[in-house]
């Protein structure tokens, strides 16, 4: 008897009297702060972010299910379930969640089915008909829920913020928290192999636009506990999530620093791509060319923190950032490592000469035609001139409307339905290409040179340094025509100067060769064998330079000769 | 007061702006000198000069480490006065420009002379004009950074001109020395010494050079380097001419058009022209640096970034003004044109600074540490 007493004023002081009259306080207070709902006829962004932030939980479900109504607009995907908590005690709990954006299995197992089920098997004598809400509320969170992720939400800000990012939210009737559960599951792409950077050799996957599945294939690269993660939120309306990845004590903290600062400083109402990022926080946004390399390969990501460099992630993209990259960044290809030393040295050879040939090629085929026919032997002066012969246009016109059909050609083929595809193909390549030839538009010639400046320009790995070198053409071309070899020799020293200037996120473009930094020529004008390269790019590493013990090379067993 | 250059130079990147300062020289004045007589025997002549221009690069070299972190612009304040020194200043400051203008000018003439003979002259000043004072704008980093990338370039090209004629060749066109007396031969050495005053700059880089231990090594390395390559050159183009080199406007040119190999190498007059373009673009540009820093430092600017474009324009100007035919241009420095007053600028200037600091040092034996600190 004087244990039920007991307990019963125990309750009465702990739960019913002070829940009530917190409650009642609560609620007053509230009236009072609470801008009337409106239809937000006529309401701006910010006064809607406003009105979002200065809406909270209450305790009835009701209410804020037409809070929650109101501010989603009622959207016809939002989904609300009720269901009733114990045969007996009847407590209201609400369930919301965007349709589509969970995975019905885990919605069902994990949260309404032991929710319900508690409920049923709750033993009635043990709390009676007063259980208290907020004990409820943390009996649901601790040994209900069969889930992996449940946050403990308060402000109503926060639950939408879950809502919109696939969480299921359980409201309790009476408690002014909510719980975020981590129900995710719609529909997505798989990881697949790379399309835009292609391998012979080397793993065949590739990021995708989830950003929670490529940081864990980035942790699956590196299982190391020193690669860090941190998070951002990027875009006032869309929120996307922008992840940074670096491996602690390896990568310069000042660089970590400078990239949360440009990072954090970025105010825009969206990002859609990684592209959006790399142009608010890059160094040079008036150059043509790229400062920040962009990659969907999870290993040349890794190569990269492992050199001491910061990757940004931004969901929904599978295109990775990597910072800082320099212009010999642009010309590496992750196969350069997985092929043997003299396949990738020869490699980058090709690759820095099929530049330089795709930047001057046509504006030194315009220079010599138009200015300088002595400089070339003189069959092939012959040659040349007699090709040219029934040539309507002089060379600069000629190689200009060749290189601009071929702009054409690139970008239909890049837009144009799959189906429709080879179509295309056919009409650039014989009758663009063959005609123009025989009606006599433009030179054979020509069209060698323009064939072999197109095909060079696509040998960069990465596609957004062909595009810069697809733009540089055509200013060289209109120099070489007006200058001859003179324009041609100041085009390049104007691309030097500007190269020379340019930075990325402080490490000079041209870095290492201008600066001369020769202990890193080791990996970017050649690529020497793995075990002589033993150190990480001074340029980028303060403290860890030491990459490897030297003195690893492969040597066969000595044997006796007998 | 605000700092006028914040970038700093490796040793390496000191070298190759030098040597590249001097590369125009190399290719179109001094192989033959023109202008003076000493025929085949200019190499003679190139060397000896170079031997004698070594002590006066260490005079430089010393008066850099006694006042540290300061140009000459500086320092000739501190040494004769500020009257005195100021009106040694706006002399080097002109001197700079002219030699700015002179790189300018020897490049777009030979242009105009071998490849181009229809483009007005003033086009090719323009455009070497506006980059060179577009790369100055940006600093001596990246002026520094740039000369990085084109040194090995152009002392790859030198070194195919140089090697490749080795089959027309005659070792009797050096016989027999000095075939037009040593008169001839003193006459051109005035004159290669005299060009190679242009290696004064080098008192407005030392206090950019991050290692300031090996001054000493970096300047000897940039004379003898210079030197070794005007000799090379001289000897080549003797050795391939003979008698006829005198007559060449642009040696340099002309040993490229002569190289013939095997019927694959061959018209690879493309080779110096791009060589001494670029070499003509760095000349231009770390002289145009020099007179902003100069005129910065003189009249106590607090920058010097927008001096560029004007006195890149008073450059242009010099260059279309100062000589009127291009064996102006390539006799400047003789001794009956401008080399004695070249030799009173490059030379006299910072023998008597060094004088004078010698003297202040003397009579003040703190001056030294007051310096330093």
């Amino acid at each position: 008897m004087g244990v039920i007493w007991g307990n019963l004023r125990t309750r009465m002081e702990k739960g019913l009297v002070v829940s009530l009259i917190s409650r009642v306080w609560r609620r007053l207070r509230r009236r009072k702060k609470t801008p009337k709902p409106q239809d937000f006829a006529g309401a701006t962004l910010s006064e809607l972010f406003d009105f979002i932030k200065s809406q909270e939980l209450v305790p009835d479900l009701k209410e804020n299910e037409d809070r929650l109504k109101q501010i989603l607009g009622d959207s016809s995907d939002l989904t609300f379930r009720h269901l009733m908590f114990g045969r007996e005690l009847k407590v209201p709990i609400m369930v919301v969640h965007v349709d589509g954006m969970v995975g019905s299995e885990a919605l069902m197992n994990g949260l309404i089915g032991p929710v319900l089920e508690k409920g049923l098997r709750l033993p009635e004598e043990k709390y009676g008909d007063h259980l208290n809400r907020d004990e409820l509320f943390a009996l649901i969170k601790q040994q209900v829920l069969l889930l992996s992720s449940v946050h403990e939400v308060a402000e109503l800000e926060e639950v939408l913020d879950y809502l919109v990012r696939g969480h299921a939210v359980l409201l309790i009737d009476g408690v002014t928290k909510a719980l975020a559960c981590e129900v995710k599951g719609w529909s997505e792409r798989n990881v697949e192999q790379p399309t835009t950077e292609v391998v012979v050799r080397g793993p065949q996957h590739a990021f995708v636009e989830n950003r929670r599945v490529n940081t864990t294939l980035l942790r699956r690269t590196i299982a190391s506990p020193l690669l860090w993660f941190e998070d951002f939120k990027v875009g006032a309306v869309t929120n996307t999530i922008v992840t940074i990845a670096y491996i602690k004590g390896i990568v310069d903290d000042g660089l970590v620093e400078e990239v949360r600062q440009r990072i954090k400083s970025i105010e825009i109402d969206a990002v859609f791509e990684s592209g959006y990022i790399e142009e608010l926080i890059e160094d040079a946004p008036y150059s043509p060319f790229p400062t920040i390399l962009r990659t969907e390969r999870p290993d040349k990501v890794a190569a990269g923190l492992l050199e001491g460099r910061v990757a940004i992630i931004i969901d929904g993209t599978p295109y990775v950032l990597v910072i800082p990259a320099t212009f010999a960044t642009f010309l590496t290809a992750a196969e350069d490592y997985y092929e043997r030393a003299f396949t990738g040295s020869f490699i980058r050879a090709v690759r820095a000469f099929a530049f330089f040939l795709a930047l001057t090629l046509p504006s030194t085929y315009v220079a010599i035609t138009n200015f300088h026919q002595e400089l070339l032997p003189t069959s092939l002066t012959l040659s040349i001139a007699a090709q040219r012969e029934g040539v309507p246009f002089v060379a600069i016109l000629e190689a200009l409307f060749l290189e601009f059909s071929f702009e054409l050609l690139r970008e239909a083929g890049i837009r144009l339905p799959k189906a429709i595809g080879p179509t295309i193909s056919i009409v650039g390549a014989l009758i663009l290409g063959e005609a123009a030839v025989s009606a006599g538009l433009v030179s054979p010639a020509l069209v060698i040179v323009v064939a072999a400046t197109a095909i060079a320009s696509f040998i960069s790995p990465i596609y957004s340094m062909s595009i810069s070198v697809h733009l540089l053409r055509f200013p060289m071309i209109i120099l070489a025509g007006t200058l001859g070899l003179f324009g041609v020799i100041m085009g390049l020293a104007a691309i030097l100067i500007h190269l020379c200037a340019v930075r990325s996120f402080g490490v000079p473009y041209l870095t290492p060769l201008a600066p001369m930094i020769l202990s890193e020529w080791k990996d970017t004008v050649v690529r020497l064998p793995l075990w002589q390269m033993d150190t990480r790019p001074k340029s980028l590493v303060k403290q860890e330079y030491i990459r490897q013990s030297p003195r690893q090379r492969p040597q066969p067993p000595k044997q006796d000769d007998n | 007061m605000a700092v006028l250059e914040g970038g700093k130079i490796s040793g390496k990147q000191f070298v190759a702006l030098t040597v590249l300062t001097r590369i125009l020289a190399a290719l179109i004045e001094a192989p033959t000198i023109s202008g003076t007589d000493a025929g085949h025997d200019v190499w003679i002549a190139v060397l000896i000069s170079t031997i004698l221009v070594l002590p006066w690069a260490l005079i430089l070299v010393h008066l850099a480490k006694m006042f540290p972190g300061k140009t000459i612009i500086e320092y000739s304040q501190d040494i004769l006065g500020p009257w005195l020194g100021r009106l040694v200043g706006l002399v080097l400051i002109v001197y700079f420009i002219q030699q700015s203008a002179h790189a300018a000018r020897v490049a777009a003439d030979a242009y105009v002379t071998t490849i181009m003979p229809e483009t007005p002259l003033i086009v090719f000043i323009a455009t070497l004009t506006a980059l060179s004072a577009n790369c100055a704008r940006c600093g001596l980093e990246v002026l520094a950074r740039a000369a990085d990338i084109v040194f090995p370039i152009v002392i790859f090209l030198l070194v195919l001109i140089l090697v490749l004629p080795f089959n027309i060749v005659d070792f009797f066109n050096l016989l027999p020395i000095a075939a037009y007396g040593w008169g001839s031969i003193v006459e051109a050495t005035f004159s290669s010494f005299a060009i190679f005053g242009e290696l004064l700059v080098m008192t407005m880089l030392f206090p950019y050079l991050d290692e300031k231990k090996d001054t000493g090594r970096l300047a000897v390395t940039t004379v003898l380097v210079s030197g070794f390559l005007f000799t090379w050159l001289s000897i080549m183009i003797a050795l391939v001419f003979g008698p006829v080199m005198e007559s060449l406007i642009l040696p340099a040119f002309s040993l490229s058009r002569a190289i013939e190999l095997a019927f694959v190498v061959e018209r690879v007059e493309v080779i110096p022209l791009v060589a001494w373009t670029l070499g003509a673009g760095v000349k231009q540009t770390v002289f145009l640096w020099a007179a902003m820093l100069a005129i910065a430092q003189l009249f106590n600017l607090s920058e010097m970034k927008s001096l560029a474009y004007p006195v890149g324009a008073l450059v242009a100007a010099f260059g279309v003004w100062l000589f009127s035919t291009v064996f102006d241009a390539l006799q400047f420095f003789t001794a009956t044109e401008f080399g004695p007053l070249g030799i009173l600028v490059c030379y006299a200037i910072p023998v008597v600074l060094y004088i004078g600091a010698l003297i202040r040092q003397a009579v003040r034996p703190s001056r030294r540490e007051e310096g330093q600190m």
